[in-house]
């Protein structure tokens, strides 16, 4: 089942830059980090996600277009800059929510704003950068939906508010297994703790998405008991540094059944972490575009 | 509550054997008894951080062999584990410890006298 599809999204933002197309679907009861170096089109892309505006292409929330009550109805989105609610105080907001959005669920929204210890009476825009998006995060939050766009969500949190919206997302996430979160993020941390699945960006498209485990399976480094001649070329070899021979390898499989047909005898090896093997990743894209 | 476990990257096995391994152990010593809630797949990825897919398959696995039951809109719990086979199950994990011990010793090319010998001092030691 799939809480959202995306087909031949396109959008052209002026001369230099265009999203798309993009085709994506994203699967009920997971959490997918869209990653991407600066100016890869993360954010004009979950604004065409969000139904912001109208461009080609169709996106779907439960089968309803998200440009309908229904399917606008079904998703919460936090976008990294919002100028709209900044005039008003966040009691004003909570009251029009309560009056006029049926997904409303205030018992939430004071739960929020109680750990977040946000001020009800306070124009936003007084607030700090973070307490802002704390603002926003609660009123998003405390609607009751199925579909969670969170542009950088983590961006400018103090720490702690950092772990209780990871616990938010994460007892969110357990009480409707059938809902879903897309956020976009920077930080190779808050994809280990909470992605199931990852999606490159660059150049306004995107990736197939890829499982997360499977991501860690595949990047190794390994230790070889003594040099072997053509190690560089073996399948799936990133780095080879020293003597005897350390290996970096993003296709591990392919890398140690090379090695085993020639007998070599492996030392050691060690799983690379995000921190390392998402940088990679990203720099692999740039090398395939040119 | 988080379970006492831990993944270790470095390791050969897939992920989510690892975790159905030492929920197992933890079933079969009594530290997790009968009717214990376990955390949802969610609350495990996210302790591991792994992905519910991985999760999912090592609960799904245990399911099968009857170690959990989980109850939809209740959670997951730890079944009842025969006296039969705890013991086996015991023993067994004892195995897969020594195994791991003596896939080193190979490594390091030690015959099986020479092997034998180290197990005695180490047996002697820890009396």
């Amino acid at each position: 089942m799939h809480t959202l599809t995306c087909k031949n999204i396109v959008r052209k933002m002026g001369d230099d830059f265009s999203l798309g197309p993009i085709n994506l679907e994203i699967h009920a009861g997971t959490i997918t980090a869209v990653i991407g170096n600066n100016g890869a089109g993360k954010t004009t892309f979950f604004q065409a996600m969000s139904g912001d505006y109208p461009g080609e292409g169709e996106t779907k929330v439960h089968g309803h277009n998200v440009h309908s009550i229904a399917g606008k109805a079904a998703l919460s989105y936090v976008p990294q800059t919002f100028p709209e609610v900044l005039p008003f105080r966040l009691q004003k907001l909570r009251d029009l929510h309560a009056n006029h959005d049926d997904t409303w669920r205030d018992d939430r929204f004071q739960a929020y704003a109680r750990q977040f210890d946000l001020p009800l009476r306070k124009r936003i825009s007084k607030l700090s950068v973070g307490m802002q998006r704390k603002a926003v995060l609660a009123l998003q939050l405390s609607r009751d939906t199925s579909l969670l766009l969170l542009d950088e969500p983590f961006a400018g949190l103090d720490m702690e508010g950092q772990t209780q919206l990871e616990k938010i997302l994460i007892s969110k996430m357990e009480d409707d297994p059938d809902g879903s979160i897309v956020f976009a993020t920077h930080i190779a941390d808050e994809v280990q703790r909470l992605a199931d699945y990852i999606v490159i960006m660059k150049n306004g498209k995107t990736q197939e998405p890829m499982e997360k485990d499977i991501l860690a399976q595949q990047f190794k480094r390994i230790w070889l008991a003594k040099s072997v001649t053509g190690v560089e070329e073996a399948p799936g070899i990133r780095e080879v540094e020293g003597v005897p021979p350390q290996i970096l390898t993003s296709d591990a499989e392919a890398t140690e059944k090379w090695l085993a047909e020639r007998d070599v005898q492996i030392m050691k090896r060690e799983r690379l972490s995000l921190h390392e093997s998402l940088p990679l990743l990203l720099r692999d894209e740039e090398t395939n575009e040119v | 509550m988080p379970l006492p476990i831990e993944v270790n990257e470095d390791r050969q096995e897939p992920i989510y054997y690892q975790i159905e391994e030492q929920v197992k152990a933890l079933i079969v010593s009594g530290y997790l008894p009968a009717d214990t809630a376990l955390p949802s797949i969610r609350a495990l990825a996210s302790e591991l951080g792994c992905s519910v897919i991985t999760t999912r398959r090592a609960y799904q696995n245990l399911e099968q062999q009857a170690y959990i039951k989980t109850y939809r809109g209740k959670g997951t719990f730890v079944q009842e584990v025969g006296k039969k086979k705890r013991s086996m199950l015991k023993e067994q994990a004892v195995q897969d410890v020594l195994r791991q011990a003596v896939k080193t010793a190979r490594q390091h090319e030690y015959t099986d006298t020479e092997i034998q010998r180290l197990l005695t001092i180490v047996l002697k030691e820890e009396r």
